[in-house]
């Protein structure tokens, strides 16, 4: 049985992050230096920017409050296990 | 307008006359795709909702699911940006000197392809189709007087408009450098 706690899962998604980071610095360094004067240069790179904050304001809101010491055990047998109502 | 001393070499008394991209409706296509793939983790949730409510609340599949569809959303939205740069960085420029085909393509490559106003023999306009017609746009083919492969704008707003302005250019380059020519002959 392997356990491990929750808070490893954010591993990967700090990878994501990183991942995204970079493409969007990337993309707005390219929307500015070739699209500089243009209003809708302007207005992309904020809805974009905006969007970003956006997904990751409401990630933290979903995430509050969970507790990231929990452990979860691979192969172990799962004690309130729901089955979907299929 | 895009900074032209980013792109070329200027020359000291050129600047841009006119320049366009592809009309928006050819964007539609990406825009409809970030919809729907938007939609899907919703459309998941709702049958999740259905089936089986207890992954949606659970203290260790919540948080997960959660990481799952905020990483999700960001590669979507990069997917998006890279997409429009794709599009909005796609620019036809018309100097009064010459005719630029600036190429975005995905994120990291870009071409930019130039052709002397000089060179220019002949210009023509399509409108194909009947959303081309209802929102006229179409292609503009710009035949060259060398071997090198002629120049299209894509789905351009206004084609007919476009290859009359892009004549008139032509003519007053040619009329500007027999000038010079016949200026440089009486020296």
């Amino acid at each position: 049985m392997i356990s491990f706690p929750l808070s490893l899962v954010l591993i990967p998604y700090g990878i994501v992050i990183l991942v995204f980071a970079l493409l969007a610095m990337y993309s707005v360094h390219n929307l500015v230096r070739y699209g500089a004067t243009t209003n809708s240069s302007f207005v992309a790179t904020f809805a974009f920017l905006g969007g970003a904050v956006f997904v990751m304001f409401f990630t933290w809101y979903a995430l509050r409050g969970t507790d990231w010491t929990q452990e979860i055990s691979l192969g172990a047998p799962v004690a309130s296990f729901t089955a979907p109502n299929l | 307008m895009i900074d032209l001393d980013t792109l070329i070499r200027k020359k000291p008394d050129e600047k841009i006359v006119f320049q366009m991209r592809s009309h928006w409706i050819t964007f539609l296509g990406e825009i409809v795709l970030v919809l729907v793939l938007g939609a899907l983790p919703v459309g998941l949730f709702i049958v999740f909702q259905g089936v089986w409510p207890s992954l949606l609340v659970g203290t260790i599949s919540k948080p997960i699911l959660v990481l799952m569809t905020s990483a999700y959303y960001l590669m979507l939205w990069v997917f998006f940006i890279t997409k429009f740069i794709d599009y909005y960085l796609d620019v036809y420029l018309v100097t009064s000197d010459r005719v630029l085909d600036v190429s975005q393509q995905g994120m990291f490559s870009r071409t930019v392809a130039e052709l002397d106003l000089a060179r220019v023999q002949d210009v023509t306009s399509e409108v194909k189709g009947v959303l081309r017609s209802l929102l006229n746009f179409g292609n503009v083919y710009i035949q060259t007087a060398g071997e090198k492969e002629n120049f299209i704008f894509e789905d351009v707003s206004h084609p007919d408009d476009i290859r009359k302005r892009l004549l008139e250019l032509v003519e007053a380059d040619r009329k500007r450098q027999g000038e010079v020519m016949a200026g440089l002959g009486h020296e």
